[in-house]
């Protein structure tokens, strides 16, 4: 009886055919997920293998079924080989298997598998070979008289090809899976799928052991009637298996896990992995570089050391906002813990945790920030209000300095660093006209001016300046500039009237760097230096007269001593000529005596008259302004002025000018001023005078005055407040004081030499006085050609 | 027998006025100023009463007020020589109060007697 290779159970047949398409099939779902052409040789090969073997194996158990098939029958010799057939597939099972796996973890390949391969498939052609041509060969092969492969002669020796070709390529498979668990950390994805690859491949080692030879042998092949069904079967999910961990495994760079590995490292958030045991495994650089720490510090830390305030690792959870001390700082974390099931049985935490306390820090900045815009913002417009205000203000000092210049008496021009005219005033543009924004030519420009614009000294000057035709304009090409002698020149002869004189000044703006702007001032003082002038005249008339008179006055005494005792000569001659006889020798001399003394009396005359008339002749024909005599005695009177008594001197006419003697009516107004202070010294009182024009149309006729003419006059006031007169003072204020007054006390010869003075001038006078009131002396001085000056 | 009162400062010129009005018959007192002078006319009349104008005690003008006051400015001249001023100043002030007459110093002895037998004259 031969042995049966094939069953023709239907259900086998049925499996086969199934496997057949799932092994078909298979190449096209993995090209599915992968591109085929990456797969390795070895999986292909893996998959024609199988191929091979499961359509072989069908044909075989469709034709050549049972135990029935003699030896050396055709039939025989196809069931042999198309066995095999299949025996060439399956004798290189394991080595395509440990070959993927190689690949798969990049390990090197040992030629001496590639030798076993040929030695098998060599051992399955040869025994192939053997069988057919000697069928009664193998069962017959004694080795020491015993014939191994006598009972089931194909069973035995293909068993032991399998053993010597197939078996030890699994346990190496087996070593290289199990190697690489070993090395590689348990959280990475390769080593959990090469732990399940490991257990499948066992398992499914173990059950093809076990049903294809194990079972057999131990039930002494009771109706069995196949070879290697299950690892026919097996050998399906093996191609599957290791195609898909090789799929797993060796594309890990282009696999979600390794996407997984970079977002990890790329994360500014902090990632730690941990075991239910909470013992930290991995730490994202983020996690590192959050904690200050390394992966090595961290490895096998428990997370409730760093983390305090999570109390169950393993429970998923939110923590908001905890605080942490990393290296003495102060860290607020929001943290949350996931459960990652990485297969049925394992799992790993992930705590997921980022430093919340940069964020609040610049939430803090920003909200700082934005408190801080806002301030600007309102700044900003209290600044613009500021601005506002100040060019208002500008403005306004703007407008009152144009309003200020443009009005000045006086002529006003503002030129810059270049000489370029700034500003002129209305004073200044009639009269050169206006020149704003231009720059005189050099040779007008005067030295003072070049000076204080390039040296920085204020210069001040007086200059004269003849206007060359009076009827033409005041432009400066008709002024004829002179000097200070040509000027005196021109007075001395009398031609000094239409002579101006002005008062410059250039004043430089003071300015970092030379050169600087001025500032241009010409006043006219012409004037004012007139007046000086004829002040300065004023004063020397009165000098020389009030020596002369001081002459006159010592003089006068020694005349009125003399006279008396002239006149006592000349009398007592007289008298003697008259009891002298003629005859009498003496009558001559006394007649000579006589004659002496007339001599004298005459010579004394003279010299009288020459003091008198030299007194009067610097009083004449000098015209002036009376005001300013009453100034001067004002003044004057200031500095002897008992405390109590005022003086006004405000209503002076100053238009008012006569002919006489300024010298004399000095004189009466300081005497009349005297003696009303004098007056009011012991009670105080106010002192006025005042001077205008007045108009007589009749002569005026006052008590204890000479009669008035009708005519023009100029009127001078001096009232007082005083004690008053009554009329017996009233008739005796006309005597001379010589007699009661010590000279020098300052009332002079008092109002009798104030008459002769007033008899000098042509003037007159009235007196009105109460008693307990007041006196008011009215002096009336004539106005003789009054269109003079007018 | 006409009496005559003669006031100045000036003892000489006194003393050369009273010899010749004394000479011409007058009886003649003499005054060196305004006070003395007064206890003088208060005492006893004169037809005639000259005087001086400025003098150191009692002036002039006060003497020719008083006579006025006592009705005898007809009957008085006033002489004067001048000062530090002219005479006339002095002399046009006496006119305004009514005296008889004026007399420039150095005086002019004829006129002066003339002018006063005239006042005597006048007044018997």
């Amino acid at each position: 009886m031969q042995e049966s290779l094939f069953t023709n159970s239907p259900y086998i047949i049925a499996l086969s055919i199934v496997a057949l398409i799932i092994v078909c099939y298979f190449p096209i779902m993995l090209g599915q997920k992968t591109s085929v052409r990456q797969l390795p040789k070895s999986i292909h090969q893996l998959v024609i293998i199988s191929i091979f073997w499961q359509a072989s194996s069908l044909i075989g158990d469709i034709f050549f079924s049972g135990n029935e098939i003699v030896a050396d029958t055709k039939a025989y010799t196809a069931r042999q080989l198309i066995f095999g057939i299949a025996a060439l597939g399956w004798i290189q099972l394991g080595n395509a298997i440990e070959h993927t796996a190689e690949i798969s973890l990049n390990l090197k390949r040992k030629s001496i598998w590639k030798l076993m391969n040929m030695l098998g498939t060599l051992s399955v052609a040869i025994s192939t070979y053997i069988f057919i041509a000697d069928p009664t060969f193998i069962p017959q092969f004694n080795i020491f008289g015993y014939r191994p492969f006598a009972d089931r002669p194909v069973f035995y020796l293909y068993m032991v090809l399998f053993c010597i070709f197939v078996i030890p390529n699994f346990i190496v498979t087996g070593y290289i899976l199990l190697r690489n668990i070993m090395q590689s950390s348990d959280t990475a994805l390769p080593h959990q799928v090469s732990i399940y690859m490991l257990c499948s491949f066992t398992f499914f080692s173990a059950i093809g052991l076990l049903f294809d030879f194990i079972i057999p042998i131990a039930t002494k092949f009771n109706n069995y009637d196949q070879f290697l069904k299950w690892s026919q079967f097996i050998s399906v999910f093996l191609a599957i298996l290791s195609g898909q961990y090789f799929t797993s495994v060796s594309f890990k760079n282009k696999s979600t896990s390794w996407f997984l590995n970079k977002l990890k490292e790329k994360m500014t958030d902090g990632l730690l992995y941990y075991n239910y045991k909470g013992e930290i495994g991995l730490a994202n650089s983020a996690a590192l570089s959050i904690l200050h720490t390394t992966q090595e510090v961290l490895y096998k830390k428990k997370i409730t050391a760093i983390f305090p305030q999570i109390t169950d690792p393993s429970r998923e959870a939110v923590y908001n906002k905890i605080k942490i001390k990393i290296n003495n700082e102060d860290h607020i974390f929001n943290a949350s813990v996931f459960q990652i099931r990485q297969s049925l049985t394992t799992n790993y935490n992930v705590l997921f945790f980022s430093d919340v306390s940069n964020t609040l820090h610049f939430q803090q900045i920003i909200k700082t920030r934005d408190e801080q815009f806002r301030e600007y913002q309102l700044d900003q417009i209290r600044y613009q209000e500021r601005l506002n205000i100040w060019k208002k203000k500008v403005d306004e000092s703007k407008s009152f300095l144009d309003t200020l210049i443009s009005t000045l008496p006086f002529r006003f021009w503002y030129k810059n660093e270049q000489g370029v005219f700034m500003t002129q005033n209305q004073n200044d543009i009639k009269n050169r006209g206006n020149l704003l924004q231009t720059s005189e030519p050099d040779d007008k420009i005067l030295p003072q001016e070049l000076l204080a614009r390039n040296e920085g000294e204020p210069q001040t000057f007086i200059s004269y300046e003849r206007i060359k035709n009076p009827s033409g304009n005041l432009f400066d090409d008709n002024v004829e500039i002179l000097s200070q002698e040509e000027y005196n020149k021109a007075v001395r002869e009398g031609k000094g009237k239409d002579i101006l004189i002005f008062d410059n000044m250039f004043i430089p703006i003071i300015a970092p760097r030379k050169p600087y702007k001025i500032i241009g001032i010409k006043i006219d003082i012409t004037k004012e230096k007139r007046l000086e002038k004829e002040r300065d005249m004023l004063q020397e008339q009165k000098h020389i007269h009030s020596r002369l008179e001081e002459l006159g006055t010592i003089c006068g005494g020694f005349a009125h001593d003399y006279n008396n005792i002239l006149g006592s000569q000349l009398g007592f001659c007289d008298l003697a000529l008259e009891v002298l006889d003629k005859d009498s020798p003496a009558y001559m001399f006394i007649q000579e005596a006589r004659k002496a003394a007339s001599r004298g009396k005459v010579s004394l005359e003279e010299l009288l008259n020459t003091l008198r008339g030299k007194t009067a002749a610097t009083d004449v024909s000098t015209e002036f302004a009376p005001y300013m005599i009453i100034d001067d005695v004002v003044k004057k009177l200031w500095i002897t002025l008992p405390p109590n008594v005022q003086v006004k001197a405000d209503t002076l006419d100053k238009d008012i000018r006569i002919v006489g003697s300024a010298a004399s009516l000095d004189r009466i107004i300081s005497n009349l001023a005297n003696n009303a202070i004098f007056a009011m010294k012991e009670n105080g009182g106010t002192l006025t005078i005042s001077l205008k024009r007045e108009e007589l149309k009749e002569a005026l006729i006052t008590p204890y005055a000479p009669q008035i003419e009708a005519g023009v006059y100029a009127k001078i006031t001096v009232e007082d407040t005083g004690s008053g007169m009554d009329t017996a003072t009233l008739e005796r204020i006309f005597s001379p004081f010589f007699t009661t007054k010590a000279p020098g006390e300052g009332l002079g010869l008092g109002l009798s030499s104030a008459l002769r003075l007033l008899k000098e001038g042509n003037a007159g006078y009235t007196v009105q006085t109460t008693l307990g009131e007041g006196t008011i002396f009215n002096l009336y001085w004539p106005i003789r050609n009054e269109k003079m000056e007018a | 027998m006409s009496t005559i009162l003669i006031i100045d400062d000036d003892a000489q010129l006194n003393l050369m006025l009273k010899s010749a009005f004394e000479l011409k018959g007058y009886t003649v007192d003499t005054a060196c100023n305004g006070i003395q002078a007064k206890s003088l006319y208060q005492k006893s009349s004169y037809d005639v009463i000259i005087t001086d104008i400025i003098m150191p005690e009692g002036d002039g003008f006060e003497v020719i007020l008083d006579l006025r006051r006592m009705g005898m400015s007809d009957r008085t001249i006033a002489i004067s020589g001048g000062g530090r001023t002219s005479a006339e100043d002095y002399l046009v002030t006496a006119q305004h109060f009514n005296v008889a007459a004026v007399f420039n110093k150095p005086l002019d002895l004829p006129l002066l007697r003339n002018k006063v037998d005239e006042i005597i004259k006048a007044h018997s």
